[in-house]
């Protein structure tokens, strides 16, 4: 007897209301934006779960980047001495370039680009769901951060955000398969989009004629349409091209150059103009 | 155990499945490893299904599913319609666990997460237009099922309203 009662729902009304309910919010919010502020309320009652999720993984880099035997130490320091040395020896050429490209700019006569900032950001959440190639990040509205921003990582584009918190942000990465880029192949100068194709995949370059003229190793390089990122950036290496004569396209694979599964620090590129 | 400590460790162990479920793995471990997560919410709910009915109330199910949307960033109201459902056959599925509570709640949670996980995918993979891998379908029922397995002997403990309806 009791096993009956357990088996039926007592409050049919109630459950079917709620059904209901979580029918036409899907309905609502698979379809449109007007849930948004419903999310963005929710996300901020679940934030505590997400903090305390992040805490063993935030101790365990803690621990790792405070306990180290001094061996390890010297050899790190050896390391980013050598590293320092490179880097600025690399700067002395880029001051030489900038110089030269400046020059070429005057004579030209081109109209100086705004230089934007960049802010710096840890990443303190990776999206558990695999569909969803996301990120978010510990600077956000009160650093300056807009939506649609350029992130880049230490090797090229990251991706973009797509909603800003007070002071996170949530990052789209280049794979995930609604982030398409204005691309252009540094050899040729030739414009295409590159769209992401999901974990693991390479991009993807769209509507490439049989007659463009892109080869395996060819850099890819952001193409500074979009208003995303400037022009310049680093976004991959040409790895395959195929060519599909039945329907006169080129099917290129690009490997892009960004560490977008390893944890590093980002930087966002902020709209607002360096002094 | 009283009422009121019923529901602190019924809400505790909600709280600790949503922390689970969104607890991140190190970057560089491999998609089958990945993919042995189990549906932590899943393990959770239908346990107490099972225990204590009476704690899995249906604005419960729907609250808890809303917050699971939006940490995983998925439609609104996706994961309360399955949670609900849950409920629904988790309840349903009493009369048939109660012959041989070991073996049949098993196939039960085999079966019941692998229904929500590949309708939660089939829709996100319609709507979103994503191709979900067949081993992120298939890998994280048996992951329960091997954890449920873990559960079973609480059962059978003197809390259980399961027990003491089969009695």
């Amino acid at each position: 007897m009791a096993l009956r009662s357990v088996q039926t729902i007592q409050n049919i009304h109630l459950f079917l209301a709620l059904l209901i309910s979580s029918t036409l919010l899907l309905a609502i919010s698979a379809n449109t934006k007007y849930l948004t502020p419903v999310e963005t309320a929710i996300r901020w009652f679940a934030q505590p779960i997400v903090y305390i999720a992040q805490l063993p993984a935030n101790a365990k880099e803690a621990a790792g980047s405070y306990v180290v035997s001094m061996d390890e130490l010297h050899d790190r320091n050896d390391q980013l001495l050598k590293e320092v040395s490179r880097l600025n020896a690399t700067m002395a050429d880029l001051a030489q370039a900038r110089t030269t490209i400046a020059e070429l700019r005057d004579a030209l006569g081109y109209v100086n680009e705004h230089r934007r900032n960049q802010v710096l950001s840890e990443i303190v959440q990776v999206n558990p769901n695999r569909q969803r190639l996301e990120v978010i990040i510990n600077v956000g509205d009160k650093q300056g951060i807009e939506i649609d921003s350029g992130v880049l990582d230490p090797w090229g584009v990251y991706g973009r955000t797509v909603e800003v918190f007070p002071n996170t942000a949530r990052v789209l990465l280049l794979n995930d398969e609604r982030h398409a880029t204005p691309v252009l192949v540094s050899r040729t100068r030739q414009y295409f989009i590159a769209s992401g194709n999901g974990p693991d995949e390479p991009l993807t370059l769209d509507n490439v004629n049989l007659s463009s003229d892109i080869q395996v190793g060819d850099a890819v390089v952001t193409s500074g349409l979009g208003g995303v990122f400037p022009e310049g950036l680093v976004v991959g290496v040409v790895e395959t091209v195929t060519d599909i004569v039945s329907e006169s396209i080129k099917r290129v694979t690009v490997t892009p150059s960004a560490q977008l599964t390893a944890k590093s620090y980002l930087h966002v590129i902020s709209s607002a103009e360096q002094p | 155990m009283t009422d009121t400590q019923a529901w602190s460790y019924f809400l505790l162990t909600v709280v600790a499945a949503l922390i689970l479920t969104v607890a991140p793995m190190p970057f560089d471990v491999p998609d089958w490893i990945r993919n042995l997560k189990p549906d932590w919410i899943f393990l959770c709910w239908f346990f107490w299904i099972v225990f204590q009915h009476e704690r899995c109330s249906l604005i419960m199910a729907f609250v808890v599913g809303l917050i699971l949307d939006v940490l995983y960033d998925e439609p609104l109201g996706i994961n309360s319609l399955l949670l609900l459902a849950l409920v629904f056959a988790g309840r349903l599925s009493l009369r048939f666990i109660q012959a041989s509570v070991g073996l049949r709640s098993s196939i039960a949670v085999l079966i019941l997460c692998f229904l929500v996980t590949a309708t939660k995918s089939l829709f996100l993979a319609v709507t979103l237009d994503v191709d979900v891998p067949v081993s992120s379908v298939v890998m994280p029922p048996i992951a329960t099922l091997l954890w449920w397995v873990l559960l079973i002997p609480l059962l059978n403990s003197e809390h259980s309203q399961f027990r003491d309806s089969v009695q």
